[in-house]
């Protein structure tokens, strides 16, 4: 759980190129407050991606580890959300190389765990059954997205990024993200709208 | 996002809408562990004195270059070869010998330019060598040879060489003939004329008419059997002198 001291300082109206570069310069309060603003988004950008709860929190930290390893070379260039999921983005394509792909699980996996990159309903009818709601059915349909639309959907969603920061995060052009964010919108829309019928 | 076209602002629209049940749905919270232990990074990094990695970087940079500058002045240095001591050597040895070209005397130097131009021809490399050494190390071309030193600051005032036509018109057909000479030939006659030269030089005459003067003196002294020998010297440096009257005497008595 977050620190009491975390919620007070990230409640103060600094930006995060401030905080950061407070923290650049020694302070570790200033980290603290921008980890406070950002961890959550950051978390579930990974999560959704990696699938895994365990593999998210080992690259969450690293993330953060990689920041923590540039204070000395922070410069206030861009904002500091598009340098964060920037790091972001790599960790979690490194992550993937390293890893096999998520889809292809093995079965010793923890279930519980496995739910996140849960597979087609029609695959698993207990399942859809079982989440009639709209939100989790969101999550399943964002977990049935393309790597790139589900990505461009997170970095717009958790990361608040414009489609010229996510173009710059994923290295492709701003009118590729607004399409990949378009398809991704669309089927998340018809997946829930779908389960609403259903309902 | 900032819509700024149509399009942009119907697809903001449209993820409004999917954002409101997505943010209801994902609650997912990294875990306190995960927490502390990225805080404790990173207070770490902050306690950690300030990294001295860049420190060292510039005195060795600057060491760096120090070291590569003087290894390539000292290859360029050695490239540019100075004389070496031989060849100094040489040149000392050749100004010792001719006596005539470190005097230097500038106005009578047609006769005796002439008179060393064989020997000159003869042995090339001493020449030059001098002539380099002349460009390169004045200062030791100078106490290489201290009393001509001297001697070239009475030159001018001296008088001009007699008899220079004959002299000259001697010396060219003798050029001529040494020229056709062969090679050993050449190599005795240039040890001889550099002997006779020498001892030319160590009597430290600059004018035929001063060593003439000399050897009156020597001969006032009753030195005969050295004034003697001054003028058979004499005679085989200076062969178109007419020799007075009392020095013909002198080597007619020997005989």
């Amino acid at each position: 759980m977050l620190p009491a001291r975390l919620a007070h300082v990230s409640a103060e109206n600094v930006s995060d190129e401030q905080l950061m570069s407070r923290y650049r310069d020694g302070d570790a309060v200033a980290f603290e407050a921008l980890y406070g603003r950002h961890r959550g988004p950051v978390f579930r950008y990974v999560l959704r991606q990696v699938g895994l709860r365990s593999a998210a929190e080992e690259v969450f930290q690293e993330i953060w580890m990689n920041i923590i390893a540039a204070r000395e070379r922070y410069r206030v260039q861009a904002r500091f959300a598009t340098f964060l999921y920037h790091v972001a983005h790599n960790c979690v394509v490194d992550h993937f190389r390293r890893k096999t792909p998520l889809h292809l699980i093995s079965l010793d996996d923890d279930p519980e765990e496995a739910i996140q990159i849960a597979g087609p309903e029609r695959d698993q009818p207990e399942r859809a059954v079982a989440s009639r709601q709209s939100s989790a059915k969101l999550l399943n349909a964002l977990s049935l997205l393309p790597p790139e639309q589900r990505e461009a959907f997170l970095l717009h969603e958790e990361g608040g990024l414009t489609l010229e920061e996510i173009a710059t995060v994923t290295g492709t052009g701003r009118e590729t993200v607004k399409s990949r964010l378009r398809y991704a919108l669309a089927k998340l829309r018809e997946g829930v709208e779908h389960e609403a019928d259903v309902a | 996002m900032k819509p700024t076209s149509p399009e942009d602002q119907e697809l903001e629209k449209s993820s409004a809408e999917v954002s409101e049940h997505y943010r209801a749905a994902a609650q997912d919270e990294p875990p306190s562990r995960v927490d502390v232990a990225v805080l404790e990074a990173a207070r770490r990094e902050v306690k950690q004195p300030a990294r001295r990695r860049r420190d060292w970087q510039i005195p060795a940079s600057v060491a760096a270059m120090v070291i590569i500058g003087v290894a390539m002045a000292l290859l360029v240095r050695e490239n540019q070869a100075p004389p070496s001591l031989d060849v100094v050597n040489e040149a000392k040895l050749a100004r010792q010998t001719s006596p005539q070209m470190a005097m230097k005397t500038p106005p009578k130097a047609n006769t005796d330019s002439v008179r060393e131009r064989p020997s000159r021809e003869r042995s090339p490399r001493p020449d030059r060598t001098l002539s380099s050494q002349e460009q390169m190390a004045p200062a030791a071309r100078d106490s290489a040879a201290p009393d001509n030193v001297a001697n070239r600051a009475a030159a001018p005032a001296s008088a001009p060489a007699p008899a220079k036509p004959a002299e000259s018109a001697s010396i060219a057909a003798a050029e001529s003939k040494k020229s056709e000479s062969v090679s050993d030939a050449a190599a005795q006659s240039r040890t001889s004329d550099q002997a006779l030269l020498k001892q030319k030089a160590d009597n430290s005459i600059a004018q035929p008419e001063d060593w003439l003067r000399r050897i009156d003196d020597l001969l006032r002294e009753g030195k005969k059997a050295d004034a003697r020998e001054q003028v058979q010297v004499f005679q085989k440096a200076y062969p178109e002198f007419v020799l007075p009257q009392r020095f013909k005497a002198l080597l007619v008595e020997q005989h």
